[in-house]
């Protein structure tokens, strides 16, 4: 190749990565000045000349700043919406009743990273047409060990309410849909009802209110309690899962099919849960200390 | 060890560099001159500087407003001559005045350090 074959060659890779109206200008400089620089070179010196000078992108992106799809600073967001996105399609095991096959759920998940892209993309453009209205604001700060009583107590309820439902669920339902549903029918088959089935469960509920009871009284959490009630929350949602996935927890098929699903919500609310408390406890960041802040004192 | 130091130490003085460029090519624009030409001159005044980050450079400071350009075609093949705009002029002013400043700041803090 001629020396001025890969000069030639360089300036178009370059120029072609420009906007259209800066093209020929920037060619043509480019194009005299390394001409200048190579002077008598041979095809080496060319490339020498042209590799010193950087890759076209680079040089490209020296010449003008290129706007960026997904900002560098969004990546962490974006790789953590996409993560969280993948966790909420359905499972792929066919044995829950609320399952999809394998190639819908690799759509979905295409769908779901194709739709982020846009929306992060939109939010770039938006960030360089309108800087003003993305300035850092201030948010509350909140003291995350603090208990909040009212959700506390509330979620004492709920879990006491699950245990009830759990041990008793042909009167508990048939009550809360005022007597329309048989109880008789809500009876759990004697393979669930066995000890290693049911039982782990009908634990988890009982030491998991003691806990939160616990730490209410106490008034805030620690590392210690905040671990235990992760392992709590997988315990069931792993126990609930298998009941989901291994069925025969009614005779009646209707009644069976209910429970599977109530109990494949509730185990994947919890796993859930547990995934997005372990994330937070992997990037805690430890709470300033009072004197640093005598205007808050 | 030795090495590590003193690749970090080059990689600092570049950052260190890259910081001063457009004060360097203000400075020695007030006449015209082209790309190559002007490469040439930082290089023979101890400030050499890449033609891959120069070039770019003089369009990024003439699109900012503090170089003005035109074409030349003067016996030889035809060139971009950059020199100051009358902004260009301006911010070298003020940006040759803190420059003064920040280097007598600097030395006096580096005196106190080794004392």
């Amino acid at each position: 190749m001629k020396p001025a074959d890969v000069i030639e060659s360089y300036v178009r890779a370059v120029a072609a990565q420009l906007p259209v109206k800066q093209r020929a200008d920037v060619a043509a400089e480019l194009r005299a000045l390394l001409a200048e620089e190579l002077a008598d070179g041979d095809e080496a010196a060319a490339l020498a000349l042209v590799r010193r000078f950087g890759r076209p992108s680079d040089v490209a992106a020296r010449y003008h700043t290129p706007y960026a799809v997904i900002e560098p600073a969004d990546t962490r967001s974006f790789v953590l919406a996409a993560v969280i996105g993948a966790l909420l399609i359905p499972t792929t095991n066919q044995r829950l009743p609320f399952s999809v096959d394998s190639a819908t759920a690799q759509v979905w998940f295409l769908a779901w990273l194709g739709t982020l892209v846009i929306l992060f993309a939109l939010k770039s453009w938006a960030a360089r047409r309108w800087p003003d209205s993305f300035r850092w604001k201030p948010s509350p700060v909140r003291d995350d060990d603090r208990v909040k009583w009212i959700e506390q107590v509330a979620l004492i309820v709920v879990l006491a309410f699950y245990e009830v439902a759990y041990l008793l669920p042909g009167p508990v339902i048939s009550a809360l849909s005022g007597g329309r549903v048989d109880p008789g029918l809500l009876v759990y088959t004697q393979d669930f009802a066995n000890p290693l089935r049911m039982l782990w469960f009908a634990l988890f509920v009982p030491v998991l209110i003691a806990l939160e009871a616990m730490v209410t009284l106490q008034g805030r959490w620690s590392r210690l309690t905040r671990t235990i009630e992760i392992m709590l929350f997988m315990l069931a949602g792993t126990q609930l899962g298998w009941h989901a996935s291994y069925g025969d927890i009614f005779a009646n098929a209707e009644a069976d099919r209910g429970a599977r699903m109530a109990c494949q919500l509730l185990g994947a609310a919890l796993e859930f849960t547990a995934v997005y408390k372990i994330y937070r406890e992997w990037g805690r960041i430890p709470p300033a200390q009072k004197n640093l802040h005598p205007a808050r004192a | 060890m030795h090495k590590e130091h003193a690749v970090l130490a080059g990689k600092l003085e570049q950052e260190l560099r890259r910081g001063v460029l457009i004060l360097a090519v203000l400075s020695q624009l007030e006449g015209k001159q082209y790309g190559y030409s002007l490469r040439q001159l930082l290089a023979a005044q101890g400030m050499p500087i890449e033609e891959g980050t120069l070039y770019p450079l003089l369009r990024r400071m003439e699109e900012q407003g503090l170089l003005s350009s035109e074409w030349k075609i003067d016996d030889g093949p035809p060139r971009r001559y950059y020199m100051r705009s009358k902004q260009g002029n301006e911010v070298y002013r003020d940006l040759g005045a803190s420059w003064r400043a920040l280097v007598g700041t600097l030395d006096k803090m580096m005196k106190e350090t080794r004392r």
